[in-house]
C-alpha cells in the first residue's frame, strides 16, 4: 500500500501541470482573487452632475453627493444635451440633474424635484450608486423639514457592511480546490485502464481489494488539499477575513468536501476509461457547480431540476455550511442537514465507486485466467 | 500558398469530423451551457423571499403594513408573529431574508405625531437576495410613511427625487450576468477545442512525415484554424437564438456585436493553440486551460468593477481577450453603444491578438526547427 501511494505521488510530480495547479495556484489565485475584491465595497463610482440651477443650494446638494464616499462627480454640466452620450463617454453610473429654479421652488415650498438617471448596465454598481444618492436626498429632505412619519431603521446581520470580498472570495478558493481535485482523480483509475496496468500483472499484483485501491488513489490528494486549506487561512488572515467562531466545524466540512469530492471524481474515473473523456464530464459537471450551487443566485429562484441536479455536487451543502459556519456563527445543530447531506453523497458516491471497481477487478481476474488457461 | 491553405483546411474539417469529443465540445458545449445558465438565471428577478414579520402592536394601522408587506413581489411572508423572536434562529440557513419588527404602540404613536421605529434585520450572509430584499423592504415602508403623512396633512419632503432606471429598468439580473456566461462559454470551447487539435498533432507526432506537402508556417496556422472561426459563426448564431428563447431584446446594432465576437474567438483560438503547441498530450492542454479559465472569469471586472480591484488583478485581466471583450459587449449590448465607445477596449483586444499570433507563430517555427535538424 506504502508503495501504491507513493507510485501516486510520483505520478503527481511527474505531471508539471497538477503540481503548478496544487502547490502554485491556490495562493495565486487566492491572491489575485483577493486583490479583485479587496476594497470589498464600491467607492467612487463616477457619476454626472448637471446643475440646471447654479444657485447656493443646488451648490449644498452638489456637495451632499460629492461628500458621499460611493459617489465621485467626474463632471459637472450646466444644459441637458446628449445625456446618453455622456454616459457611455464618461462610463458613467448615473446623471443626477438639479432642476432649473431649484432653490426658488425650495424656498417657496413648491418640491423640486430631482432627476437621476441610472446606468441599470451593472446592477451592482447601480444599486450602490443609486442607494447613496437616495440617501444624499433624505439627508437633505429631513434637514429641511425636521420630521418624519416613521423611522425605519435598518440592521444588516452577519455582513454588516456589505463587503464583497467576505461574500464572494471564501466560496470561490474552495469551488476551484474542488475543480482541482475533480481534475485530479478524473484520471485516477482511467489512466490505469489506459495504460494497460490495470490487470494482475499490474495495479492488482499489489491489491485486488475495491476498497484499498480507491484509498489508495485519494490520500495523496486528500493530503495535498491541506495545502490550499492552510492557505485560505493564511491569507484570510491577510485580507481580514473574520475566522469561525468554530474552526474545528469548519475544518471538518471542508474534509467532508474534499472526500466527496473525491469519490465523485473516482467514481467516474472508474466509468470512463477514457481519461480525457472522463476529465472533460467532470469539468462539465465542475465550471457550473459554483453557479448553481445557490451561493450567489439563491437555488430557490432557480428552475427545480437545476435545484435537484445541484444537490448531487458535494460544492453544494459544503457552500451552504460555509457561509453559515463563517458568517452566521452556526453551531453543531445549526448545520447538521448539510452534514448529512455531504454525509451521503460521500457514502453514496464511494459506494457506488466499490461496487463498480469491485466488478471491474472480477472482470480481469477472469480475463486473467482465460489468457493463463489458453 | 493558397494550395497550402486549403490543404490544412480541408485535413481540419477531416480531423474535425472524425473526432467525437471535439464535435461534441464545439457544437454541443454553447448549446448545453447557453441553455443551462439561461435556466438558471432565467426568471431574473428574486420573487418571494422569505420574511418574517414581529407585530407587536396588533393594531389595524399595523395590521394594514403588515397587508402592505405581504403584497411585495419580492418578498413573501414566512410567518406572522405576535412576539419576540430569537432572531439568530430565524436567519440562519437563510430560512428567511429578513425580519420586519414593528412595535408597541405603534398606531397610537402614529397618530399622535411622534415617529414610531420600525426595526428591519437584514440577512446580509448573501448579498445578492438581501439587497433585493433591502430594496423591496424601504419602498413598502417609504410608501405606507407618504400614504400617512399625506393623511395627516403634513407636508412629506421638501425635495422629490424621481429615479429613471435605464437599460435595465427592472434591475433584471438576467439580463446582467447572460453576456459573461456567453463569453465564458465561447472563451472554454474555443481554447480547449483548439488545445485538442493542436495537441492531437503532437500526440500523432508520427504523422508528421506521412502530410504529404512542406508547407509554411501561415498556411498551416491559419488552415486549421479558419474552420474554427467558420464554426464560432454557428455557436453565435445558436446564441442568437437564445436571445429569443428566452425573450430578450436584440441588440440594436449587430454589426459591432459580431465585430467584437469574432475578434475574441479567433484571439481565444490563438491561446488554444499555443496552450496545445505547449502541452505533450491532449490530456494536459485541458487540464491546463481548466486551471486558467476560473480566474480569468473572475478577475475580469463584470460584475465587481475593475478599478475597485489592486492593480494586481487589472495587470492579470488585461492579459486575456475575455477582460476587453466582456466589458465592452455590455456598453454594446445593454447599453447600446457602438463601437467608437468602446475604442479602448477595442484597441486592448487589437493589440492581444497581435501579440498572441505572434507567440503562436514563433512557437511553431522553433517546434517545426527543432524537428527538422
Amino acid at each position: 500500500m506504502i508503495y501504491l501511494i507513493k507510485r501516486e505521488f510520483d505520478y503527481f510530480w511527474s505531471n508539471k501541470v497538477f503540481v503548478f495547479a496544487f502547490l502554485c495556484l491556490p495562493l495565486l489565485l487566492a491572491l489575485v482573487l483577493g486583490f479583485v475584491y479587496k476594497k470589498g465595497r464600491i467607492n467612487d463610482q463616477p457619476i454626472i452632475l448637471v446643475d440646471l440651477d447654479g444657485s447656493p443650494w443646488s451648490g449644498r446638494l452638489s456637495d451632499m453627493l460629492e461628500d458621499s464616499p460611493v459617489l465621485k462627480v467626474v463632471v459637472v454640466k450646466h444644459e441637458m444635451v446628449d445625456l446618453h452620450q455622456h454616459l457611455l463617454d464618461y462610463r458613467a453610473v448615473a446623471v443626477v440633474v438639479i432642476p432649473h429654479r431649484f432653490e426658488a421652488n425650495l424656498l417657496h415650498q413648491l418640491r423640486p424635484e430631482v432627476n437621476c438617471y441610472l446606468n441599470m448596465a451593472n446592477t451592482l454598481t447601480s444599486g450602490a450608486v443609486g442607494g447613496a444618492v437616495s440617501q444624499c436626498i433624505a439627508t437633505l429632505n429631513g434637514g429641511i423639514l425636521k420630521q418624519e412619519t416613521i423611522r425605519h431603521n435598518v440592521f444588516y446581520q452577519y455582513n454588516s457592511s456589505g463587503n464583497y470580498l467576505y461574500f464572494l472570495w471564501p466560496g470561490l478558493i474552495f469551488s476551484v480546490l474542488q475543480q482541482l481535485l475533480l481534475l485530479a482523480l478524473a484520471v485516477s483509475f482511467s489512466r490505469e485502464v489506459e495504460q494497460q496496468y490495470f490487470n494482475l500483472e499490474g495495479l492488482l499484483k499489489y491489491s485486488q481489494s475495491a476498497f484499498m485501491l480507491i484509498l489508495v488513489k485519494i490520500i495523496p490528494y486528500v493530503l495535498l488539499s491541506f495545502i490550499t486549506m492552510g492557505v485560505y487561512f493564511l491569507l484570510s488572515g491577510y485580507f481580514r477575513i473574520p475566522l469561525p467562531r468554530y474552526p474545528g466545524l469548519f475544518l471538518l466540512s471542508q474534509l467532508l468536501m474534499v472526500l466527496g469530492t473525491c469519490f465523485l471524481g473516482v467514481f467516474y474515473s472508474i466509468i470512463y476509461p477514457m481519461s480525457l473523456k472522463a476529465s472533460q464530464l467532470l469539468m462539465s459537471i465542475a465550471s457550473p457547480a459554483f453557479t448553481i450551487s445557490g451561493f450567489t443566485w439563491p437555488a430557490d429562484q432557480m428552475p427545480a431540476f437545476l435545484e435537484m441536479f445541484a444537490q448531487i455536487i458535494p460544492l453544494t451543502p459544503f457552500l451552504k455550511a460555509l457561509r453559515m459556519i463563517l458568517f452566521q456563527e452556526a453551531s453543531w445543530q445549526d448545520i447538521a442537514p448539510q452534514f448529512m447531506h455531504q454525509l451521503i453523497l460521500i457514502l453514496v458516491f464511494w459506494g457506488a465507486g466499490i461496487v463498480l471497481l469491485h466488478v471491474k477487478i472480477n472482470k480481469g481476474r477472469a480475463t486473467h485466467r482465460l489468457i493463463s488457461r489458453a | 500558398m493558397i494550395h497550402d491553405f486549403v490543404f490544412w483546411f480541408k485535413r481540419e474539417m477531416r480531423l474535425f469530423w472524425k473526432n467525437p469529443i471535439m464535435k461534441v465540445l464545439y457544437l454541443g458545449g454553447p448549446i448545453l451551457y447557453g441553455a443551462l445558465f439561461g435556466a438558471v438565471y432565467q426568471k431574473g428577478k428574486v420573487t418571494g423571499l422569505p420574511l418574517v414579520v414581529v407585530n407587536k402592536d396588533q393594531s389595524p394601522m399595523s395590521d394594514e403594513l403588515v397587508d402592505l408587506l405581504s403584497e411585495v413581489e419580492a418578498l413573501s411572508i414566512n410567518e406572522i408573529k405576535y412576539e419576540p423572536l430569537n432572531l439568530h434562529e430565524v436567519l440562519m440557513a437563510q430560512k428567511a431574508y429578513a425580519v420586519v419588527i414593528i412595535p408597541v404602540d405603534f398606531e397610537r404613536d402614529l397618530l399622535r405625531g411622534y415617529p414610531p421605529e420600525v426595526n428591519t434585520y437584514i440577512n446580509n450572509a448573501n448579498i445578492l437576495p438581501a439587497n433585493y430584499a433591502y430594496r423591496a423592504l424601504a419602498t413598502a415602508i417609504g410608501t405606507f410613511s407618504v400614504m400617512k403623512t399625506v393623511a395627516s396633512g403634513r407636508k412629506v419632503e421638501a425635495v422629490h427625487l424621481n429615479t429613471f432606471r435605464l437599460f435595465n429598468p427592472s434591475s433584471n439580473y438576467f439580463l446582467f450576468i447572460w453576456p459573461s456566461y456567453l463569453a465564458i462559454i465561447l472563451q472554454s470551447v474555443v481554447m480547449v477545442v483548439l488545445a485538442l487539435s493542436f495537441a492531437a498533432e503532437r500526440e500523432m507526432n508520427t504523422h508528421q512525415h506521412s502530410i504529404p506537402r512542406r508547407t509554411s508556417v501561415i498556411p498551416m496556422m491559419f488552415g486549421k484554424l479558419t474552420l474554427y472561426w467558420l464554426l464560432g459563426g454557428i455557436i453565435l448564431f445558436i446564441y442568437g437564438l437564445y436571445f429569443v428563447l428566452f425573450k430578450q431584446t436584440l441588440p440594436l446594432r449587430i454589426y459591432p456585436l459580431l465585430m467584437v465576437s469574432l475578434l475574441f474567438i479567433v484571439s481565444n483560438s490563438f491561446i488554444g493553440m499555443i496552450a496545445g503547441l505547449l502541452f505533450k498530450s491532449q490530456l494536459r492542454s485541458l487540464q491546463f486551460l481548466m486551471v486558467l479559465s476560473m480566474p480569468i472569469y473572475i478577475a475580469s471586472g463584470f460584475s465587481w468593477p475593475l478599478d475597485q480591484g489592486g492593480w494586481e488583478s487589472i495587470l492579470f485581466s488585461s492579459l486575456f481577450p475575455f477582460m476587453p471583450f466582456v466589458n465592452g459587449l455590455r456598453i454594446l449590448l445593454i447599453e447600446n453603444g457602438q463601437l467608437g465607445d468602446i475604442s479602448d477596449y477595442l484597441l486592448l483586444q487589437l493589440v492581444q491578438l497581435i501579440l498572441y499570433i505572434l507567440i503562436a507563430f514563433c512557437i511553431v517555427k522553433i517546434q517545426w526547427k527543432a524537428k527538422s535538424t
